[in-house]
């Protein structure tokens, strides 16, 4: 299997507090992987990070091999916590949007789950609630067939429903060769679609295991792992 | 990817910059038609053209400041807003950004002046247009005489001081914001510090030069009843002059973009 993302002794020091430190990492393609960790741990830095949203303090951070940078932003697709999107734009800009600039963007997909969704692409962004803007954006991202993607808390600050409707989407959208790296503290809600977990803690990682080897070797649920491992 | 970012940056504020310059050209006709048809020795026409005047004069300053306001907040949002989240991860170079954001501001900035220029040529009509161009060109040739330039030589140098000026002005804005951006909380208020900071700071650059320039000595010094000597002197300081400002505005700019990029690229760190 080819090596999507590398960390070698990544750190990224915010004036006094060290976000990560002396990470290494290595994601595989072709896998679901769960960043988990409670908040502050720093997994929203990693992602920002493989984004070039972030730039390193020290250690080595690459893509397929390249630094990241603009070739790296065109073959990976970011979900971000955040509501990215102008208020200006109608949601056919927004189309219009990724269309330009993606070359892996798939235009008739997007509008396929948008109809699914009963949005038009005439709704103006400013007027939609704040889950139909998330919806909106996980559909714009996992409508582009990029090599990885990273989503950072997708389902947080949703209802189960549209949970269950993020989840769905990810899973049917997803491209084998591709590797899903998403963000996440619901871990219950997430772990029966992931083939690898990562625990990180402090800027550290505690553990990087295959779901199915923790399973077996723990006897446990990785939602109860998390708990006994980051207990308070 | 250029072509790109300028044809979406300029579908985020296009319909706003429209409405205000043709409300501006609107009141231009009006004002026209008005003094066209209406007696101007009737008191209650001149008070209501008046009325107009203020309204034009008030929409014209309106207009301008609006595209002040929607560029740069433009460029703020894009950059430093959870809109940078979809900005900065656009397959896209950093210098491709800052070019993009310039272009279209520098043509809002253009934008004003052909709407002013266009509003004025419609109030003063065909007569006023003919009496402008009349003063114009012995003004141009005088000048261009005394600086020993040809006059499309002195067109040229006038449009590089303009450009160069906008660049000036653009610079200024987006690295007060970029700089503004490092605080960890009232960053807005931050830019505007930084900027009034700039702007004191260049201003007083430029004061204390011209005070201690030769040229500002030879205008000084030049006896004020002989007529060559003072022409002369004057000459000189405005070359001396114009040269300054070219150089302070033209090593600012370059500055100003410089720490912008580097800012973008190096030390972003959107919340």
């Amino acid at each position: 299997m080819t090596a999507i993302v590398t960390c070698k002794n990544l750190t990224k020091r915010y004036s006094k507090k060290e976000a990560l430190s002396g990470v290494n990492l290595t994601l595989e393609s072709g896998r679901i992987i769960g960043l988990l960790g409670p908040n502050g741990s720093g997994k929203t830095t990693l992602l920002k990070l493989i984004n070039d949203l972030l730039v390193p303090t020290s250690g080595e951070l690459q893509i397929l091999g390249m630094n990241p940078g603009a070739e790296t932003k065109a073959i990976v697709s970011y979900l971000p916590e955040r509501s990215y999107l102008g208020d200006w734009m109608h949601v056919k800009d927004a189309l219009r949007f990724f269309q330009d600039f993606y070359e892996d963007f798939d235009y008739n997909r997007a509008v396929n789950m948008l109809k699914t969704l009963n949005i038009s692409p005439q709704d103006k962004i400013k007027s939609m609630s704040k889950g139909t803007k998330e919806k909106l954006q996980l559909i714009l991202v996992m409508s582009r067939r990029a090599r990885l993607y990273c989503l950072d808390e997708p389902i947080a600050g949703v209802d189960p429903a549209a949970r269950d409707y993020i989840l769905s989407t990810i899973i049917n959208n997803y491209d084998e060769q591709a590797t899903i790296l998403i963000s996440t503290h619901l871990i219950a809600d997430v772990e029966n679609i992931l083939d690898d977990v990562i625990f990180i803690q402090n800027g550290k990682i505690r553990l990087h295991q295959d779901v199915d080897e923790i399973r077996e070797s723990q006897n446990t649920s990785i939602d109860h792992l998390f708990r006994e491992v980051f207990k308070c | 990817m250029l072509g790109k970012l300028i044809k979406h940056q300029t579908k985020s504020v296009y319909r706003i910059l429209l409405l205000v310059h043709a409300a501006v050209l609107l009141l231009a006709v009006i004002g026209s038609v008005f003094t066209f048809f209406v007696d101007a020795e009737n008191f209650a026409a001149s008070v209501l053209t008046g009325m107009i005047g203020i309204m034009y004069i008030l929409t014209l300053m309106f207009a301008f400041f609006s595209t002040q306001y929607v560029m740069v907040s433009r460029f703020y949002k894009s950059m430093y807003t959870d809109e940078g989240y979809l900005t900065h991860t656009l397959p896209v170079k950093t210098w491709q950004h800052l070019l993009s954001n310039t272009i279209v501001y520098f043509a809002a900035i253009v934008l004003d002046i052909v709407i002013l220029t266009l509003s004025i040529l419609i109030l003063a009509r065909p007569s006023g247009i003919l009496d402008l161009g009349a003063d114009l060109m012995p003004a141009m040739r005088m000048a261009s005489a005394a600086l020993g330039i040809s006059v499309p030589v002195l067109i040229l140098c006038i449009f590089g001081i303009i450009i160069i000026s906008l660049l000036y002005i653009i610079g200024m804005f987006y690295m007060s914001l970029s700089v503004g951006s490092l605080f960890p909380s009232h960053k807005i208020m931050a830019s505007v510090i930084v900027y009034v900071i700039l702007y004191i700071a260049m201003q007083t650059v430029g004061l204390i030069t011209i005070a201690v320039a030769p040229w500002t000595h030879a205008m000084v010094n030049a006896d004020p009843n002989n007529v060559l000597q003072m022409t002369s002197g004057i000459i000189q300081f405005v070359k001396g002059l114009l040269g300054f400002d070219i150089i302070l505005m033209g090593g600012g700019t370059i500055i100003y973009f410089a720490v912008t990029h580097f800012i973008m690229s190096r030390k972003l760190n959107l919340q």
